[in-house]
């Protein structure tokens, strides 16, 4: 048996000793051809290191231009999207308008259908809205293009400082704009203002009323979801858990109800949000409902989410102060 | 190996038409009056057990077996996972204590002892699925494991009127799941269909009406996943949305089914269990 063993331990070794000896002819040979020297196990090692760092001194360029689009429309809120390689060729045509304009164009319709469907709204009145949002749109253009036309094939090498630096910038830029995008159609916009010289009295109270309904049921669907994790983080029964939710309703923050806010699938947001007014209600009601073990993480989650407030005001899901 | 893998799934549907048949055959058998109702009664049982069970019963979980150079990976992942499941644990007994003060100070500390040995196994579930590459093919959740063998021990240790208020609470906490991820998907309709007050309402009361537990699991185990700039479209749950769609929106609604429909991801475990808890036990249960 033991026999056995060894004589199979040994052949394999012997397999072993002829595939490494292979492997070393293949990597010596081409090497010998080139007419350098035979690196040593540790030379590798080096060799290594030094490609890394070869690596990181390669250029990493990227095109501004082509990232601008990509992240002002396609991307929102937090999130980035960094497209490497070359610009591609410019297109024959030219595209038959600026992307700003579509995407513009197509936000201010889909408001405008909602307003249809909540309060039905005459030709001549639609005709009006219509007329806004094309300016409204027109401006904003105006004004992206400005911007997006520095950065029209504009290279840039992130493993440079300076490109970082204009990285930095470029976002600042990108940011500014999707800030205008979101709040193209809100308060001091030309839609706005037509929109309340526009509607009849009943008019304005059926779209009042479908937007806080909208406001209301976001609201109970981000709390509900919040408590229902604090079910399981804090142990609640059901009288505990009546407490808070009864407590968060009745403080509905501002939610911003247009479908673009709304579509940050953003959970953390969504809880950070519920947190963050939970920070605002009667702390000696809510202090009251749970235990002593229970307050003390929920405290610490309450003060959590306190200190988010400045992060979810930039991401625009409240409405701003007037 | 691989047929331990393929196996069970195969033979799981016809598991489900195996429990039909019995079901179904004892109300055939019966004559009596009493027996046909008992038998009625043990149908419903077993269809809702199956309805309740939703897709598991057809993808049951998947078995894999543990190398033997994988035992004290194991070991050790599991320890680590303890620390983490711990204060699942505590929230737990925090309920358990809200239900059940009554308890006498050795049940306590016998429940105690329960909790914390369910903890140990639910942390070696979860390293070994982990491990051999299983989380997400075998829905398996640490929290629901502690849960079960804790609320088995209070039954047996507490009063019967604390282990019914305990199994009532928990029952509630279900149930306000469930309402928690109905509004989660009509918002999420919302977000995608601009729906009307009426129609948000008209889908949820639906969705209630038609609800099955394991939606819960196939909704929230995709987190914020994304499929070709869409979330996934809730289409489990279709027959309670379509009807209530206007022409528009139940084109985009296909769309969105056909760019992210559920089939399109499968469910992926959700590590929602990092320290999420409390951090320790009330004093009472050592007092």
């Amino acid at each position: 048996m033991t026999t056995g063993i060894t004589s199979r331990s040994t052949s394999r070794d012997r397999r072993r000793a002829v595939r490494a000896g292979l492997c070393r002819a293949l990597v010596v040979i081409p090497l010998l051809a080139a007419g350098r020297p035979v690196p040593a196990v540790d030379d590798q090692i080096v060799g290594e290191a030094a490609a890394d760092q070869e690596g990181q001194r390669q250029p990493h360029m990227l095109d501004l231009g082509m990232n601008f689009d990509a992240n002002l429309f396609e991307h929102r809120g937090n999130s980035w999207v960094v497209r490497g390689g070359p610009a591609p060729p410019p297109a024959a045509e030219r595209p038959p308008e600026p992307l700003a304009l579509s995407r513009g164009r197509e936000m201010g319709l889909r408001r405008l259908e909602r307003i249809e469907a909540a309060c039905g709204i005459a030709a001549e009145q639609k005709r009006r809205l219509v007329l806004a949002v094309e300016s409204d749109v027109r401006r904003f253009v105006a004004e992206v293009e400005t911007t997006r036309e520095r950065y029209a094939g504009h290279q840039i090498n992130m493993n440079e400082p300076a490109g970082q630096r204009e990285w930095h910038s470029f976002q600042q830029d990108v940011k500014r704009c999707r800030d205008q995008l979101r709040d193209l159609f809100d308060r001091g916009s030309l839609f706005a203002t037509v929109l309340t010289a526009t509607l009849d009295d009943g008019q304005r109270t059926c779209l009042a009323t479908e937007i806080a309904a909208r406001r209301s049921f976001h609201w109970r669907a981000m709390v509900l979801e919040a408590t229902s994790k604090l079910d399981d983080s804090l142990g609640l029964d059901q009288r505990q858990h009546d407490a808070l939710v009864k407590e968060l309703l009745s403080h509905e923050p501002a939610l911003r109800t247009e479908a673009d806010m709304l579509a940050r699938d953003d959970v953390n947001l969504r809880r950070s949000l519920v947190l963050m007014v939970m920070s605002e209600c009667d702390a000696s009601r809510i202090r009251a409902a749970v235990s002593d073990q229970q307050w003390r993480m929920l405290a610490v989650l309450i003060n959590q989410g306190k200190a988010m407030r400045s992060w979810i005001e930039q991401q625009g899901v409240i409405e701003g102060k007037p | 190996m691989s047929g331990d893998v393929t196996s069970p799934r195969q033979r799981a549907p016809w598991l489900v038409v195996a429990a039909l048949v019995v079901a179904t055959s004892g109300a055939v058998r019966a004559d009596e009056p009493d027996a046909a109702r008992q038998a009625a009664e043990r149908d419903a049982k077993v269809l809702g057990w199956l309805l309740q069970q939703g897709r598991r019963v057809i993808a049951p979980p998947v078995q894999a077996e543990v190398r033997n150079d994988q035992t004290e990976q194991i070991a050790q992942q599991a320890k680590q996972m303890e620390r983490f499941f711990q204060p699942m644990l505590h929230s737990e007994l925090e309920l358990v204590r809200l239900c059940c003060d009554g308890l006498d100070p050795g049940d306590r500390k016998r429940l105690l002892a329960i909790g914390y040995k369910a903890v140990v196994t639910a942390a070696r579930g979860f390293a070994e699925r982990q491990l051999t590459a299983r989380l997400g093919r075998d829905p398996y959740d640490p929290r629901e494991e502690i849960r079960k063998r804790l609320a088995a021990a209070v039954a047996e240790l507490a009063s019967r009127e604390e282990a019914t208020a305990y199994a009532a609470a928990v029952e509630r906490r279900a149930a306000r799941r469930s309402e928690a991820t109905r509004v989660a998907i009509v918002a999420r309709l919302d977000r995608q269909l601009d729906l009307t007050a009426a129609q948000r309402r008209a889908i949820e009361a639906d969705l209630a009406t038609t609800w099955q537990p394991a939606w819960i699991w196939e909704i929230e185990g995709r987190g914020q996943m994304r499929i070709n700039d869409y979330p996934i479209a809730p289409d489990q749950a279709a027959a309670a949305i379509e009807p209530h769609l206007d022409a528009e929106q139940a084109a985009e609604w296909q769309r969105w089914c056909r760019a992210a429909g559920s089939r399109m991801a499968p469910p992926h475990f959700n590590w929602s269990f990092d320290g999420q808890g409390l951090q320790q036990v009330d004093g009472w249960w050592t007092q």
